[in-house]
């Protein structure tokens, strides 16, 4: 059981990766350096996909590339409506990518960014800023801050309370499931290695890993479209 | 530690922001503009076919009236030609009637004419018969103005009989 219990302690931790040696060393989290394979993957993904684009007779790669883009453009389009999708979008869509890829990083056996408490808080603070930042770039300073106060002035706490609580429920849900789901492979893992895994990866790696990235996305988009709705 | 939130958060913002960066210039914006495009070629296509789909009905529309115009002149002329025909027909009758009428009219006037002629001839010589004959009768001849008056007073005198 201590056995256990120590390989568990030394696969929650976050590891350094490695140093940089500039300024005294500047030291790089592992989520950090899966990051970047899953932003090199994607990015080669891209291109490939899209490197000769027609808009008559489009090739199988390109159907795929225009299928995931106009899935998120409609989706977008749908909560964000028709004024604002096409600034969104792009970024949302971003997201989604890299927390569908980051999710299932544990499927080829990397730590998934997502369990590192730094990526989800960044994650949520991008969101918190995307979502407020708008809503004064859209309102103005004074009707962005009226727009705490709808639709009934009595909920203004609640809707400043907001501020910090939404970025928070989307941080923790986020690291706690993934966290949990990869705790518990671990602990199969180390009870069970061979086949039993298979079951429970189907369901904490790919099910979970899917759904938290369409909840966190889904989330932010709909928090972005009561930021944008006109003030009554 | 499970729980570190430290300065490291600064990685996931650089990353992110480069991951925004890429997709945005590889995926999601020339697939969006692909898109816009494509939908753009569909409207246009649709729209050029409805104005020429009403273009060609509105052509349809004059010929039909053309047509229409050009068959009414059709008849138009098709009844002036007719009618002009059975003018020039009934005049052409008219004058064959009329001259079929003068040349009757010239051969009766001319039978009547010769009859008249003929009989004329016929008492002159038969006047010239009996003035013969009598003449004869009476052994004398018979001259003189007397004579000839008593003749004509003769044959007068039968002719009017019946």
């Amino acid at each position: 059981m201590d056995e256990i219990q120590t390989v568990l302690q030394e696969k929650l931790t976050n590891q350094t990766a490695f140093e940089i040696p500039l300024f005294g060393g500047i030291p790089v989290p592992e989520s950090a350096v899966v990051s970047w394979g899953i932003i090199l993957l994607l990015t080669l993904l891209a291109i490939w996909l899209t490197h000769d684009l027609k808009v008559k007779a489009p090739g199988r790669r390109q159907m795929v590339a225009e299928m995931f883009v106009g899935l998120i453009n409609n989706f977008c389009r749908e909560i964000l409506g028709e004024k604002h999708w096409r600034t969104f979008a792009p970024y949302l869509g971003t997201v989604g990518l890299y927390l569908l890829l980051a999710n299932l990083a544990g499927l080829v056996g990397l730590a998934p960014p997502t369990k590192d408490l730094n990526v989800t808080a960044g994650l949520a603070i991008m969101s918190l800023v995307l979502i407020y930042g708008s809503q004064f770039r859209y309102h103005g300073l004074f009707r962005g801050l009226k727009k705490f106060t709808q639709p009934s002035a009595i909920i203004t706490p609640l809707n400043v309370m907001e501020v910090g609580i939404r970025p928070l429920a989307l941080c923790m849900r986020l690291f706690g499931n993934i966290l949990g789901g990869f705790i518990i492979m671990e602990l199969i893992k180390a009870v069970a290695p061979v086949v039993v895994p298979i079951p429970f990866s189907l369901y904490f790696d790919i099910f979970d890993g899917v759904l938290q990235a369409v909840v966190f996305v889904f989330l932010t988009t709909l928090f972005l479209s009561e930021s944008l709705e006109p003030l009554e | 530690m499970v729980l570190n939130l430290n300065w490291e958060i600064i990685w996931v913002f650089v990353d992110l922001l480069i991951l925004f960066l890429l997709m945005k210039k590889f995926l999601f914006g020339p697939v969006t503009k692909l898109l816009d495009q494509r939908a753009k070629g569909v409207t246009d296509t649709i729209e050029q076919a409805e104005s020429q789909l009403a273009q060609a009905q509105q052509q349809k529309q004059a010929y039909t009236q053309q047509l229409a115009q050009a068959r009414g002149e059709a008849a138009h002329i098709l009844d002036q030609a007719r009618k002009q025909a059975e003018l020039n027909y009934n005049r052409r009758m008219e004058e064959a009637a009329q001259d079929v009428r003068r040349l009757n009219e010239r051969a009766a006037r001319q039978r009547q004419a010769d009859q008249e002629a003929m009989l004329a001839e016929t008492r002159r010589q038969v006047a010239g018969l009996v003035l013969l004959t009598t003449a004869k009768v009476s052994q004398r001849t018979l001259d003189g103005e007397t004579d000839q008056a008593m003749l004509d007073e003769l044959l007068e005198e039968v002719g009017n009989e019946p």
